[in-house]
């Protein structure tokens, strides 16, 4: 212990500038823990939601149930739908840890024909008959009138005249009789059982009639019908499952949602199977490929960082101790040589690495707990909860190891020292283990991560993101390897011809290459990650507000009908949130005695014709207001709208087509006269993609589109025609006021026949920044740490005593060598910071290609670039540099005074 | 009595490649033999280059050799390997002109002397003690016992570090130019503890030295043209 405790003092001011170095690199290791609480379930649900749909609806004429789970079902006994809710509520567990659905419903369907003469309405003599649990039957009994019975049939039907009793009917080709005692107003129905109402409402195409039964009675009554069906003896089920909002979140959003979702389906499946054996499920999940490839991205690129700080920590640890034991050698030598056995020594290093740990964790969890708080400075709010602590050991543990063989690979070093009868090489960190096994270790981590969720997009997308930093930095360090051989060669040739000597500049660069290519490509490295992130996160997002803009132009929308406008437009002034607002008219059809009248263009004439007409016909009539239209529009930019033509200034009286009327001859520059209308409508341009026109793709040529830039033509047209039709709102305000004003809308017009109000959800590009931002302004503040503990390893011997400072007291020979290192590390920073900027602009290509190849943008130009993505890259560009200089500054007064006579003291 | 110790190299041959030209090879030493033994202080001379470093380098088997035989007594050493070799390391004590490498800057005088007696011996606490303070004065180094070596002076220094060389009594003292960069004084004062370190405890000492006027009436050795001759 004796001896133990004499290393110990020996060397205290090395084990103390390591526990620094170490409580560094573990708290940002552990920090790093925290990262995925940025991306959690609720956070990604919260902001992108609306990432497929863009806009939130708050009117719909779309009554349709929008379900998670949609569920077919083929089974020889209904019975088991009783017990549903319990085998439900089982699976959720099981799967999502979710208590229970917010809504399902389950119902075994069959059609009859009904051939009741007593019934009046001869147009529509089907109807379905649904099965329900008993549950549910009871509750449709609560709201309907006549004979209360378990037995017998409710219906619920759009026809007053249906009459109680018994109907005559066809089922699976037998004649039955339905015995229907109880009666459910339709719009009882449809208020009290919204949900299944909607659920429902794919029958709801023709009239609606529909029976429900309890499924026992249903058994009993028509079982035999359909177990005795020679072609098909199963009875047809239909339901569906819904979450609630916060549900949907862990669904959704979470990393392993696929997994969970099939668990969901095989665990549902397993308990209806064990109350009825014969039951076939198949189910249809409102699967966003979108949502899962994001999740992935997200988790993936959070799962990068994690691994980048905790590799260069271990390399950082692992270089610590290489420095104390090279620092130390000779004494390390010298103990070998008193003969102190393997256990002796694996057990000395043991103790130290184990010293360094616990004292480094202790301060790292202080350090950590500090940093977390501290956070919130900066917005970013974490939660420190204690299921960090297995995974905090593990890190610890995972260090520690990496010490300990660093350790034993100096052992080794040093056993290579005496046997090799002569000098050794300078030590480097396991040199002599084979380039595949170093490799394994790489290949272990992926294997780890895929074994912890067995999500093949998340490591496809891990992979791909470092394989693309390593290739991208590799590229960089490359280019200004060959750039400074060049030079130094130039240079060298230029010195030679002179004939003088090399410049004390051009000796620095070869003394400090090996470090500084090293160094080099680390920083490209790290820097393409980083930047990679931020552009992506910031142009991602910008591009999807672009394509979100695109396709419902103004931030409120909604249809308004014609003889309401006026009354809507006088609500409209009422809101001061409201900056401006502008209406176009969609038309293409109306119906005249069951005949649809449309239009076509015949010899430059819009012309209405009839389901006679065989040609072409005008997709769509779209009518704006010339000035007020291109005002509302002022800030976009419009170069990509049109192929032929210009919309530099608004036109009465003119039109914009689409570009299939070029292909049939039409060109800008002539005219075409509108219905009945004596004025030409002069063709001012030829349009491809018209956003708030058009769809973003497939609209160039296939349809007719005719823009008239006179909503009086249009609006004239149709009031005398005495056709009703809805006009388009754009409503612009502030984006802090959509989503209030929208809801004010929606509360002001309600009496007016509103539908499909929506508007843009902007949190959902919050989110996008929020979501991959966040996680880089703490990696940005943990470089910083990491940055200071590279400083400490870099400083962890005196300038003098160490090799480095010795090859540099070489240059402190020749006079004004201060001004040559100012020099030095002033190119230095300049081709870092170059390199940095080539980074920047490749990862633009890349970041671009992208969204150019997924769709999510049409061209470059079209994006609309916010201040957000212009402060980040404002903030990017000057964070580097400012590490740079502060690094080469420190360095520079580190090697500014060197004491030649301290350097000759000390030789090798 | 101690046995008296014998180094015995017989043609002894050391070959070293030429750094950057291939087939050629430059010869250190040639069929050199020679007996060196620990009646009295050895001293190896010889012009920068000649080789003093690396033969006492051969001797400690840290250096290989092409030909030829070394033997300590009766132990061969010349083809020492694995825990043989470290054997014979630990009965090796080492000094050179920068016993700051192997010291603890940290710890005192007798901390240094206790840290290396420690590594070398398994001895009692008082044993321990009583060794190294007869160690202490023997080597007239009382003032300097519980001074920190980082504020010792070169001399001092160099006294301390050859304590530590001799602390566990090894077999064999390898002094690589001992005497460098000390003023007069210190030289004569750090000879001076070797020789009464060698009268006390009878270590067979070779002290590899370009300064002639050291050595004194002590066996001389000189490494010349490739062989190692005594002159005295």
């Amino acid at each position: 212990m004796k001896g133990i405790f004499y290393r110990f003092r020996s060397r205290w001011d090395l084990l103390f500038k390591s526990i620094v170095i170490v409580s560094l690199i573990l708290t940002c290791s552990f920090v790093v823990l925290f990262l995925p609480q940025l991306a959690d379930p609720q956070i990604l649900g919260k902001y992108l939601n609306k990432l497929n749909d863009g806009a939130t609806f708050i009117t719909n004429t779309n009554d349709s149930l929008v379900t998670d789970f949609n569920i077919d079902i083929f089974a020889e006994s209904p019975l088991f739908i009783n017990d549903f809710p319990v085998s439900l509520e089982k699976a959720s567990m099981d799967a999502f840890d979710l208590y229970q659905p917010e809504s399902y419903f389950i119902v075994a369907k069959e059609f009859i024909t009904i051939q009741n003469t007593s019934i009046t309405n001869n147009t529509a003599m089907g109807g379905f008959v649904f099965a329900v649990a008993t549950d549910v039957f009871t509750q449709l009994q609560a709201y309907s009138s006549g004979n209360y019975s378990q037995e017998g049939a409710i219906i619920v039907t759009d026809f007053d005249s249906d009459p109680l009793g018994n109907y005559s009917a066809v089922f699976r080709e037998n004649n039955i009789t339905l015995n229907v005692n109880q009666q459910l107003p339709r719009n009882i129905f449809e208020s009290t059982f919204s949900k299944l109402y909607n659920y429902l409402g794919v029958f709801k195409r023709n009239s609606f009639r529909c029976f429900f039964i309890e499924v026992t009675d249903f058994v009993s009554k028509f079982g035999s019908y359909i177990t005795d069906d020679p072609i098909f003896p199963y009875y047809f089920l239909h339901g569906y499952v819904n979450f609630e909002d916060e549900q949907k979140n862990v669904i959704y959003w979470s990393i392993d949602s696929p997994h969970k979702i099939d668990h969901f389906e095989k665990a549902l499946t397993g308990y209806l199977q064990q109350q009825e054996p014969s039951i076939r499920i198949t189910f249809y999940f409102n699967y966003y490929g979108d949502t899962a490839l994001f999740v992935n991205i997200v988790f993936s690129f959070l799962r990068g960082l994690q691994i980048l700080i905790w590799s260069l920590s271990l390399v950082i640890g692992c270089l610590t101790v290489a420095k104390i034991q090279t620092t130390r050698k000779n004494q390390e030598l010298k103990t070998l040589f008193a003969g102190q056995n393997w256990f002796q020594r694996l057990l000395t290093h043991f103790i130290e690495t184990l010293f360094i740990i616990i004292v480094g964790s202790g301060f790292a969890l202080l350090f950590l707990y500090l940093f977390i708080n501290l956070e919130s400075l900066f917005g970013v709010y974490l939660i420190f909860n204690l299921s960090v602590v297995p995974k905090a050991l593990i890190i610890a543990g995972i260090l520690f190891i990496g010490l300990f063989l660093s350790y034993l690979d100096f052992e080794f070093y040093l056993k290579r020292c005496i046997n090799s009868q002569a000098k050794a090489d300078t030590y480097r960190p396991f040199s002599t283990i084979p380039l595949y096994i170093k490799l394994a270790f790489p290949a272990l981590v992926l294997l780890i991560i895929w074994l912890q969720n067995r999500n093949t997009i998340s490591l496809l997308a891990f992979v791909l993101f470092t394989l693309a930093a390593l290739i991208v930095s590799y590229l960089v360090f490359l280019l200004f390897k060959g750039l400074i051989i060049l030079s130094g060669k130039v240079f060298y040739k230029k010195r030679k011809r002179a004939d003088k000597p090399l410049s004390p500049f051009y000796v620095l660069l070869k003394l400090w290459k090996t470090g500084l290519t090293r160094k080099f490509f680390l920083f490209t490295f790290i820097l393409t990650l980083i930047s990679s992130s931020f552009l992506f996160a910031n142009f991602t997002a910008d591009a999807k507000r672009t394509e979100y803009l695109w396709w419902y132009g103004g931030e409120i929308v909604f249809w308004a009908p014609s003889t309401n406008t006026s009354q809507v437009d006088e609500k409209l002034a009422l809101i001061p949130e409201i900056v401006d607002y502008t209406k176009m008219i969609f038309f293409h059809q109306y119906i005249i005695q069951d005949d649809y009248i449309e239009f076509a263009l015949i010899n430059n004439t819009l012309t209405e014709v009839n389901s006679t007409f065989l040609n072409e016909r005008i997709e769509w009539l779209i009518g704006i207001n010339y000035s007020d239209y291109f005002e509302f529009y002022s800030s976009w930019k419009k170069e990509s709208w049109l192929s032929k033509g210009e919309i530099n200034s608004p036109m009465k009286n003119s039109v914009f087509l689409s570009k299939k009327f070029l292909d049939d001859g039409i060109d800008i520059g002539s005219t075409i006269n509108f219905v009945n209308n004596s004025n030409p409508l002069l063709i001012q341009g030829i349009f491809t993609v018209w956003p708030t026109i058009t769809g973003q793709f497939g609209t160039e040529s296939k349809e007719q589109f005719i823009v008239i830039q006179s909503y009086d033509v249009l609006q004239t047209y149709l009031t005398s025609k005495k056709i009703d039709y809805y006009v388009r709102y754009r409503v612009h305000t502030a984006e802090k006021d959509i989503k209030s004003t929208a809801e004010e809308l929606n509360a002001l017009l309600t009496s007016y026949n509103i539908i499909e109000m929506s508007y843009l959800d902007q949190s959902v590009f919050v989110g996008l920044r929020k979501i991959f931002l966040e996680p880089i302004v703490i990696i940005a503040q943990l470089f910083l740490l990491l940055w200071g503990s590279i400083f400490l390893l870099n400083n962890f011997v005196r300038t003098e005593e160490s090799d480095h400072g010795k090859r540099l007291g070489m240059i402190a020979l020749t006079k004004n060598y201060r001004q040559i290192l100012t020099r030095f590390k002033v190119a230095e920073t300049i081709v870092f910071y170059a390199a940095f900027l080539v980074v920047f602009g490749l990862l633009y290509i890349l970041t671009f290609s992208f969204l150019l190849g997924t769709g999510l943008i049409y061209a470059i130009k079209t994006i609309a670039v916010s201040k957000y993505t212009f402060f980040n890259q404002l903030f990017l560009l000057l964070f580097y540099p400012l590490l740079l200089i502060i690094q080469n500054a420190a360095e520079y007064l580190r090697f500014r005074k060197i004491n030649l006579g301290q350097i000759y003291r000390f030789p090798e | 009595m101690t046995t008296v110790r014998t180094l015995r190299a017989i043609e002894l041959t050391k070959i070293f490649p030429h750094p950057y030209k291939k087939d050629v090879q430059i010869p250190l030493f040639a069929a050199a033999s020679f007996q060196i033994d620990a009646k009295k202080v050895n001293f190896l001379v010889g012009v920068s280059g000649s080789g003093k470093t690396t033969l006492l380098r051969i001797i400690s088997s840290l250096e290989g050799i092409n030909a030829g035989e070394l033997y300590l007594d009766e132990m061969t050493i010349h083809n020492l390997r694995g825990k043989e070799k470290l054997r014979y390391l630990r009965s090796l004590g080492f000094l050179d002109q920068f016993p700051a490498k192997y010291l603890s800057m940290n710890l005192s005088v007798f901390q240094n002397l206790e840290q290396t007696l420690i590594l070398y011996c398994k001895l009692q606490r008082e044993v321990r003690k009583k060794k190294i303070n007869e160690l202490i004065s023997n080597l007239n180094i009382n003032n300097l016992r519980d001074k920190k070596l980082r504020h010792l002076s070169g001399g001092e220094l160099r006294r301390v570090g050859f304590a530590c060389s001799i602390v566990f009594t090894p077999s064999i003292l390898l002094c690589d130019e001992p005497t460098a960069q000390l003023d007069t004084e210190n030289k004569q004062i750090v000879l001076e503890t070797i020789q009464k370190a060698h009268e006390l405890y009878e270590i067979l000492i070779i002290v590899a030295t370009h300064n002639h006027s050291i050595i004194g009436k002590n066996p001389l050795f000189e490494i010349d043209e490739r062989r190692v001759i005594r002159r005295q």
